[in-house]
């Protein structure tokens, strides 16, 4: 018999303890559970960001992440207090995990060899090649996704009108031990059956799923909503960025406050396909 | 019909385009594609006299009837989810407003002539039935026996009827006012013909491009259309097919209250006088309710609504 798989936001974070390691997507962010996270003051973290996920900086602003490792390809996009690779090396580590490797070889700067030892190094190569750089394999804890779809059994979807170029990169969550997935919806396993092309995961492989409409606010979810820019522009000018979060960001007990909070109009107005179809 | 390309309007700016007295039509049946904010608009204006003539469109009724907004009817069969309309049938009981009692096949073809510019459609509904025999307000222009010129047949024909304003609530429209719906459609795309003035509310504003590559959707091309209004959850508390299920626990709170005018007054007052606005009204509604409610892409229904999220 199938496992059903649906969880709270609570139950969910409760799988996130301190100094967890944590793996996040830029663009598949899953906001309620951060906020969820935060409101549980969880520490320590280390966070494993493939992109500039504004995830990373909130949980680093907030004081719950202790290291942060970002693969960001532009400098404007970089997350203060983090070591930036590029989106490559940080894929390729995650995908060497996937693939059960200990590293992958890789082009390391030289800066990176120097500054973290631990997961870049200068080894010989095997192939009469001299030598070359390795990046270790990445294992983080917990993987955070928000997708668009879900059904009770862990299928996890993005919606009919998205670009699945993404998606091999989202498949790199299988790196992690636990995966966690936020939805915009929960579906029937008939609607998961009618758009089986945007599957993402495994379903064995993904942990618990919870549901949370609007779940990526303040930043965009592409096929449904924009972000809210009014709001990022002004914690992005904020000298205290954590007591902006507070106030903004985190002092709803739950998500469904949060929405509440921000209310119909915005929420709509921040719409740009209510049902993320074509 | 407007041929400015401006028909992008503000609801507040759409009911006022109603003038107290007119003659009105609603899209919509049942439960399902009711211009319900657009109503609620309509009520908080405190529109009077209105001369309503619809097919199946017993949601937006029992609620301007409630408000006493309403002078003529011409009906056919008004039911709500869970039984009668009270607030339609009081004012029917006290004489408050006048009925004309029509088949749903007989109103359309009524206004299925205006639609097509023709003076009456031949009918086999209503004669023979005190539908026919019984004529009030449109005595002489209601139903009329006559034998078949071809063959002798006894049938019927019914008079065009063009309503000055038809209220249609769609799925998705562009800014020109080309309408998309999915799931049945009722008689709207034949009302939206036959009236003189078509005010669309709509889910979602799309591109036109959007509407072009998905053209099989298309109910009502632009030309029909005379203004476009941005309704989200506009037939709440009913519902609009693929996009949210209606509101079962809402849609009890209105056939209760309606059971007294004290009652409908307190509701009136707690949920359309009392939020100025429809952003209000839904704020009030709850957006996590309105999450609830929305409808599965296999179904088109709500999981909850239908007890299957477990």
């Amino acid at each position: 018999m199938k496992h059903k798989k649906l969880a709270t936001a609570t139950q969910a974070a409760a799988l996130i303890p301190d100094g967890s390691s944590l793996l996040l997507f830029d663009g598949y962010e899953p906001m309620s559970l951060i906020r969820e996270l935060l409101r549980q003051n969880r520490r320590r973290l280390t966070l494993y960001s493939c992109g500039p996920a504004f995830a990373a900086s909130l949980l680093a602003a907030c004081g719950a992440a202790d290291h942060i490792l970002a693969g960001c390809d532009s400098e404007s996009c970089f997350i203060p207090g983090a070591l930036h690779v590029s989106r490559a090396i940080l894929n390729a580590q995650l995908a060497a995990a996937v693939n059960g490797g200990d590293h992958a070889s890789v082009a390391v700067p030289e800066r990176l060899l120097a500054k973290a030892p631990k997961l870049y190094r200068e080894i010989p190569g095997i192939f009469d090649t001299g030598t070359q750089t390795a990046a270790a394999a990445l294992h983080p804890d917990v993987a955070v996704v928000h997708a668009a779809r879900a059904d009770f059994y862990g299928n996890i979807q993005l919606d009919p009108s998205a670009d699945m170029r993404d998606a091999d990169t989202l498949r790199l969550a299988a790196a992690a031990k636990t995966v966690i997935v936020s939805a915009e919806q929960i579906v029937s396993d008939d609607a998961i059956r009618m758009n089986a092309l945007r599957g993402l995961f495994d379903p064995n492989a993904v942990t618990c799923v919870v549901e949370a409409p609007y779940g990526a606010h303040p930043t965009a979810f592409a096929t449904r909503y924009r972000a809210d820019e009014e709001l990022l522009r002004e914690y992005e000018a904020q000298e205290d960025s954590a007591a902006f979060a507070r106030q903004h960001l985190l002092s709803s007990p739950d998500q469904d406050s949060y929405l509440a909070g921000l209310g119909f109009e915005r929420l709509i107005s921040l719409t740009t396909n209510r049902r993320g179809e074509n | 019909m407007t041929t400015s390309n401006k028909k992008l309007i503000s609801l507040k700016e759409a009911a006022a385009l109603v003038p107290d007295g007119a003659n009105i039509s609603f899209g919509g049946f049942a439960e399902t594609n009711n211009p319900l904010s657009f109503v609620r608009e309509m009520i908080r204006a405190g529109k009077k006299h209105l001369e309503i003539s619809g097919m199946g469109d017993a949601q937006s009724v029992e609620l301007l009837c409630g408000a006493g907004a309403v002078d003529l009817v011409r009906v056919s069969n008004y039911m709500a989810k869970n039984g009668r309309c009270p607030n339609f049938c009081r004012c029917v009981e006290q004489g408050a407003i006048q009925t004309e009692d029509y088949s749903h096949f007989g109103i359309t073809n009524r206004f299925f002539a205006a639609a097509m510019g023709i003076p009456f459609m031949p009918v086999k509904v209503m004669i023979g039935s005190d539908l026919c025999e019984i004529q009030n307000f449109d005595n002489g222009s209601k139903v009329m026996e006559f034998d078949d010129p071809f063959s002798g047949e006894r049938c019927g024909i019914v008079p065009k009827l063009s309503p000055d304003f038809a209220v249609i609530h769609v799925a998705r429209a562009d800014a020109e006012g080309n309408c998309q719906l999915y799931g049945i459609t009722s008689s709207i795309e034949i009302i939206a013909r036959a009236a003189k003035n078509v005010i669309v509310t709509a889910e979602e504003i799309v591109d036109t491009e959007e509407i072009r590559r998905t053209n099989q959707f298309t109910v009502l091309p632009s030309f029909f259309v005379d203004h476009v209004v941005h309704c989200p959850f506009g037939a709440y508390p009913g519902g609009v097919f693929t996009y949210y299920d209606y509101d079962l626990e809402h849609l009890d709170l209105i056939t209760r209250s309606g059971k007294s005018p004290e009652t409908m007054t307190a509701y009136f007052d707690e949920w359309v006088y009392g939020t100025e606005t429809e952003a209000a009204f839904f704020d009030k509604v709850g957006v996590r309710r309105l999450m609830d409610l929305r409808a599965d892409p296999y179904s088109g229904v709500s999981l909850r609504n239908r007890r299957q999220f477990l």
